[in-house]
């Protein structure tokens, strides 16, 4: 492909690798940016153009920055988008509705026939379409600002009193919810592993420790198993959602999910839409990413000259090991990811 | 109404059905039987919806009653008794059967190209240098090795021999024929194996609503060891497999799927020819719909029958 | 050391007392100086010296019973020490108290003085023992506290002194919570902000020195029973100055050193201090406050109150005269972890052990076997009171009870100490030195060519199996998991290095990233519970977990002279808390001054319980076992042994 990148997906790019922006929510701002600056000042004249532009842009950043998988998520949603609204225009010209063309199925399959299965041609122009996505897209920003909160507010359905909740690192997610629990609920205790070697699991003690009425414990990675005995419940973030319900998330998140699975404990996690993505784990290498190893040991180290050292920065934790996801629409079992999957994306988008 | 019952005879629906199956060695009965109602739909002529519908009964019937497991052939003929009444219009009879001659034919060439759609959805989790145990032959399973094996990926297989027939041996021919490095082991060696192995993948002749799926003995077992093993447990199926049927255990699966028609009147003593795998012991179902997990089949099947 | 729960529940008066001497105390100090009594050992004594001179010093203050109630008040909280004093004294003998007091000192002082002299030989000692895995210099860091401390002059220090508790006065107005984390804390945490303490002084060279041995001194007056704090301050001193991880040599550096970690942690200093300061200022509310703060601490980590204090009393008996040199380093060792390792722990106390029974003298009119008995007994007390004892110590040491009295009572005592040392040099040989080769010659059957070794953290036992292996020229690599705070994977990974066996290190939370690659996991042990459950460095649990997740063997290797009649089935129950202050990240880091955050408490547990379910199995010299099997070895073990 020739495509060049846009100054602003170089800039988006840039920053996000020199850590000037950093977690999943900004950097789904940020593409989401440049989405809609794509759409409103991109001269393009069909909805297939624009989804050309989308797609080409969203495949750079994806290149680029192979673990953020939210930048591919948001362009997807944006394909869909660009979908519905130009069916919808379609079908006020045509009265021609079909609303089966979002997804594959048995009954798609069945009822298809000559007449209706004639993809939908985007190349033809359509009025109006900037305008509706414009509109479409002020509903996806919405969602997007307020995906944190709507997952708070859940915070009382899920957590009771003199809880025992364990949590690993620190995610944005995790530190609302927690905030949220704990100006609802008396005596929580919550226990943060520290997650080395970044131990960012400090941070959120340190913030969380601002609240009342609430006892942090902070352990080192080891004690998790320990400590799983006492745990009621374990609330985690996760980088991104799989297509199976697993997770890619921060690495020690698998031992904590199996040490609850070993003692019972419901794992929840917390997930706004945007970090599902529809895509399986087949390849370990492109899946995870290694990070520097300086912090897990000094590189001048007498022992550290021979040895590999490894800092991952993900683990997959499996879908039989989570219990609920939370998102910003509500819980979800495990096994209900691929149905939010199939209505968030058009299954011609899952490979952009 | 016997004159139907003629008109059906007088189109050998059987020997047809296994006609189709003796020509093309590759296909799944389940298509040929799709193809056979096809086929009726269009050599006769019916008067009413009834007529129809008894017609292509009977015919599914008459296929049941051959010797080949009965699985696929149930869900493709239901399936295809689905996509009779979805079809029909309030137009006129031989308008409808034009309509739905023609959707038929779409509708046969979707399935035909399922296997393609899902090997190649399989291909990014058949990785360089794994090993995979397979269970016997299946052809969607073979599709798939073989397209990996073109895409210059190199990998092991381990087939077990697949019960009394031969079919282990064939599809370990079939592969080497291909160049694929392969080890035909006894059914009882699958645990053995299992420990070494990276993933489990196999075929199935039906999937049922539960996701779980009925195919060849011994896949229970397998599916247990890879359980137990904590190896992914991954089923290729085309969706005209997907099957009404919710089994609780093995002995709740209906009798004609478990036995060939001949011991039917007798099954204390014979040995089933296939056994159901509960959906906890499955990681994924490669479909032509595409990869699902278990709990999503269901989802079809509600989609298609609500 | 901070408040004690006896003295939680000394009477009003008595603490009321206490708080007005501790007012007192720097004029006493000045008196006592003049007196130039026991110029050597001021510091440490200030508390009984203090109280000695008071009645000297301002009659009109205080009576001859209200010195009298604060000396039984430290006799309660010196405890089951056989060597009280007379505990009823009236009136009229404050005198003969007085003196006894003094000798009391001079004990002290002669104590301290050979202990500081054994250090240089235990310096020696650790070395030899190779288990030991300490770093000399740090041994040698901590000689040199106690000289520099007794070369200052007491002038200075009563000086520094007033200093250092406007300075504590001060302090204690912030954060007052924080004081009862001071509890909490674990022995090293005390020395730290000791240290730090000094720095607040701002003095120099010499002079920080002084301090650093006043600011203990003000601990004590805290806790006015602990009269041995001097002989106690300066061994905080100097594990502290470990902790911190100084090598050098001098004792200048160290103070040094000290400041600089001071000012890392300024307010850390500053809340130890408080707590007594407040106390003097205001002796009447006092009682009401400490019982607060207790409760408050009592708040803070409800599930491990019956964990909170365990070593926190343990300097009280440094200074102990029936206490053994050798036991009384072994102690301090064993609380600041430099013998660390549940065999080099054992060994340590063994050759402990065969310097008591050499050393030791029958009273007269006692019989050898029972009175050795009831010494060895008072050591290993003090051992636990340090840092609860290993289960492979207290197994050792059922041994030796066991041995003991099976004694002829009719032989003479010399060939009976030969006995008895032969005994625990044999112990030493076939439970610890023979079985791990037993064990090594097991394992090796295990591993072969092209084997992925996964162990945890570091175990010598381990360490010797893959050493052998690498002998037999067997082509296998080592994964080695660590985790935080300790760290201890690195000496492992050193060790192997050393050898030259081809290692990978990951942290814990990495472990799913490289079980993949592990076809057997190799775990040490603390311990084998008489239920099958593994205990260990924590951590091991989830090795397990992952391992058992990735159909990986688990091999726990374990001597079955750690074996354990305890029944056990969660890691909370019985366990050690180390140093929480190990968690808090050198720099910049938002766990500094948790102390100052009543409600977030760093938790560093020592160990962890393994479900048997998640060990393959337990190579031991007898035989490689499953889990299930410890009961059956634990009765038939009698057999194997002595």
């Amino acid at each position: 492909m020739r495509e060049q990148p846009l100054r602003e997906v170089t800039q988006l790019i840039h920053a996000i690798e020199m850590g000037l922006v950093e977690g999943s929510y900004s950097i789904t701002n940020k593409t989401l940016d440049i989405f809609k600056y794509i759409i409103m000042s991109k001269s393009w004249q069909s909805a297939e153009a624009l989804m050309q532009i989308v797609r080409a842009q969203s495949r750079i950043l994806q290149a680029a920055l192979p673990q953020e998988t939210v930048t591919s998520n948001i362009a997807r949603r944006i394909l869909k988008m660009t979908r519905e609204e130009f069916d919808l225009l379609q079908a006020k010209v045509q009265h021609f509705a079909d609303d089966s063309q979002a997804s594959l199925s048995l009954h798609k399959l069945v009822t298809q026939t000559s007449e209706n299965c004639v993809s939908v041609d985007y190349s033809l122009p359509q009025q109006g379409l900037r305008e509706a996505l414009l509109d479409h897209l002020q509903e996806v920003e919405t969602e997007l600002e307020t995906s944190s909160e709507n997952i708070s507010v859940q915070a009382e359905e899920h957590i009771h009193s003199s809880e025992i909740i364990l949590t690993l690192g620190h995610s944005r997610s995790v530190e609302n919810f927690l905030k949220r629990a704990i100006k609802k609920r008396q005596y929580l205790t919550i226990i943060v592993a520290e997650c080395a070697p970044s131990c960012r699991g400090h941070n959120l003690a340190a913030t969380l420790a601002q609240e009342k009425n609430v006892e942090i414990i902070v352990i080192p990675d080891a004690s998790i198993f320990a400590m799983m005995s006492r745990v009621n419940k374990v609330i985690i973030g996760t980088h991104s959602v799989l297509a199976n319900g697993g997770l890619r998330a921060a690495c020690g998140a698998y031992t904590v999910a199996l040490a609850a699975k070993h003692y019972s404990v419901p794992v929840i996690v917390l997930a706004p839409m945007y970090k599902l993505s529809p895509l399986h784990l087949c390849e370990q290498d492109a899946f995870n990413m290694v990070g520097c190893a300086e912090d897990v040991i000094a590189y001048d180290s007498l022992p550290a000259r021979d040895a590999k050292v490894y800092s991952p920065i993900f683990d997959y934790v499996p879908p039989e090991l989570v219990t609920l996801f939370i998102s910003n629409t509500g819980g979800h079992a495990p096994s209900y990811v691929y149905r939010l999957l199939s209505e968030l994306y058009h299954p011609e988008d899952l490979e952009i | 109404m016997p004159q139907i019952t003629q008109s059906a005879a007088e189109f050998d629906v059987v020997k047809y059905f296994l006609q189709l199956l003796e020509d093309d060695k590759d296909m799944s009965s389940g298509i040929a039987a799709i193809k056979t109602l096809l086929m009726i739909l269009e050599k006769k002529q019916f008067g009413t919806i009834h007529i129809l519908h008894t017609t292509m009964r009977e015919a599914v019937a008459a296929m049941r009653n051959t010797d080949l497991s009965i699985a696929a052939i149930v869900s493709a003929g239901e399936l295809f008794c689905r996509f009779i009444t979805l079809s029909l219009d309030d137009k006129h009879m031989e308008e409808c059967r034009q309509i739905m001659l023609n959707r038929g034919k779409i509708f046969l060439t979707k399935l035909l190209n399922s296997r393609q759609v899902i090997s190649q959805q399989a291909q990014r989790f058949i990785s360089d240098g794994c090993r995979i145990l397979t269970h016997s032959r299946s052809r969607v399973v073979l599709k798939a090795l073989i397209a990996a094996s073109q895409n210059k990926k190199s990998f092991h297989v381990f087939v077990t021999q697949g019960g009394t027939g031969n079919s282990g041996e064939e599809m370990v021919q079939e592969l080497q024929a291909m160049g694929i490095d392969c080890t035909l082991i006894l059914d009882s060696a699958t645990g053995y194996v299992m420990e070494s192995v990276d993933f489990v993948m196999v075929g199935a002749e039906a999937v049922v609503e539960s996701g779980g799926i009925i195919n060849r003995i011994g896949s229970y077992t397998m599916g247990l060891c890879a359980r137990e093993m904590k190896k992914p447990f991954y089923v290729l199926s085309e969706s005209f497999k997907f099957s009404r049927l919710y089994p609780l255990n093995q002995r709740d699966l209906p009798n004609e799927y478990k036995y060939s028609r001949k011991h039917l009147n007798d099954v204390s003593k014979v040995h089933p020819l296939v056994d159901y795998t509960p959906p906890a012991y499955i990681t994924l179902l490669f479909t032509d719909l595409g990869i699902l997990t278990p709990s999503a089949v269901s989802d079809e099947l509600i989609k298609l029958y609500m | 050391m901070v408040v004690t729960s006896e003295q939680g529940s000394t009477s009003f008066p008595v603490s009321k007392q206490k708080k007005q001497r501790q007012r007192n105390r720097p004029r006493n100090k000045r008196n006592r100086s003049q007196d130039t009594k026991i110029q050597t050992q001021i510091e440490s004594a200030m508390q009984k010296a203090g109280s000695n001179q008071q009645p000297n010093a301002s009659a009109a203050d205080k009576s001859r019973e209200q010195v009298m109630a604060e000396r039984e008040a430290k006799k309660l909280a010196k405890q089951s020490k056989k060597q009280k004093q007379p505990p009823n004294q009236t009136p009229a003998t404050t005198i003969i108290t007085e003196v006894e007091q003094t000798t009391i000192t001079q004990k002290l002082t002669t104590t301290t003085t050979t202990t500081t002299k054994s250090k240089d030989n235990n310096n020696k000692n650790q070395l030899s023992l190779a288990a030991a895995s300490i770093t000399p210099t740090t041994a040698a860091v901590a000689t040199n506290i106690p000289v520099s401390a007794d070369s200052i002059t007491t002038g200075e220090k009563t000086r520094d002194q007033i200093k250092a508790e406007r300075e504590a006065k001060k302090a204690a107005k912030h954060a007052a919570k924080s004081s009862k984390s001071v509890k909490a804390n674990n022995v090293d945490a005390v020395p730290q902000q000791l240290n730090n303490l000094h720095v607040a002084a701002k003095t120099t060279g010499n002079e920080t020195a002084a301090t650093e041995v006043s600011s203990p001194a003000d601990q004590e007056k805290k806790k006015p029973p602990l009269s041995k704090a001097e002989r106690r301050a300066v061994q905080e001193a100097q594990r502290a100055a470990k902790a911190q991880g100084q090598t050098k040599t001098k004792a200048a550096p160290i103070t040094q050193a000290a400041a600089s970690s001071a000012k890392a942690t300024p307010k850390v200093s500053a809340t130890p201090v408080k707590e007594p300061k407040r106390d003097s200022e205001s002796p009447a509310k006092s009682p009401v406050k400490l019982s607060t703060l207790k409760a408050e601490r009592e708040c803070k980590m409800k599930l491990f109150n019956h964990l909170a204090s365990a070593d926190k009393d343990a300097s009280l008996f440094v200074n102990d005269p029936n206490l053994h040199p050798s036991m009384a380093r072994l102690g301090v060792q064993y609380a600041e972890r430099t013998v660390v390792g549940s065999n080099a722990r054992c060994i340590a106390f063994l050759h402990a052990l065969r310097q008591v029974v050499r050393d030791f003298e029958t009273p007269a009119k006692k019989e050898f076997g029972r009175s050795l008995d009831v010494a060895v007994k008072h050591h290993v007390d003090h051992l636990n009171k340090c840092r609860p004892l290993a289960v492979s110590v207290y197994n050792a040491y059922k041994q030796f009870k066991n041995q003991l009295t099976q004694l002829p009572a009719d032989q003479p005592e010399t060939e009976l100490k030969d006995q008895l040392e032969h005994f625990i040099d044999t112990y030493i040989e076939n439970q610890i030195g023979k079985a791990a080769q037993a064990i090594s010659s097991s394992m090796q059957e295990k591993i072969t060519d092209g084997d992925v070794l996964l162990t945890f953290a570091c175990s010598s036992l381990i360490q010797f199996i893959c050493e052998e292996a690498k002998r037999r020229q067997v082509a296998f690599r080592v994964i080695v998991v660590d985790s935080r705070p300790f760290c201890e994977g690195q000496e492992m990974l050193r060790r192997l290095h050393a050898h030259g066996i081809p290692c990978t290190y990951v942290l814990i939370n990495a472990i799913g990233y490289v079980m993949p690659e592990a076809t057997k996991v190799m775990l040490g042990a603390h311990a084998l519970l008489a239920n099958g459950y593994v205990m260990a460095r924590t951590g091991t649990a989830q090795v397990a977990l992952v391992a058992n997740a990735h159909n990986v063997p688990v091999l726990v290797c374990c001597e079955t002279h750690k074996f354990s009649e305890r029944f056990q089935t969660d890691a909370i129950v019985y366990n050690e808390l180390c140093d929480p202050n190990q968690l808090v990240m050198s720099g910049k880091c938002c766990l500094n001054n948790w102390q100052t955050k009543s409600r977030l408490t760093p938790l560093n547990l020592s160990y962890d319980i393994t479900p048997p379910e998640l060990v393959s199995a337990v190579v031991t010299e007898v035989a490689i076992l499953p889990c299930t099997s410890v009961p059956v070895i634990l009765r038939i073990k009698p057999d194997i042994g002595y």
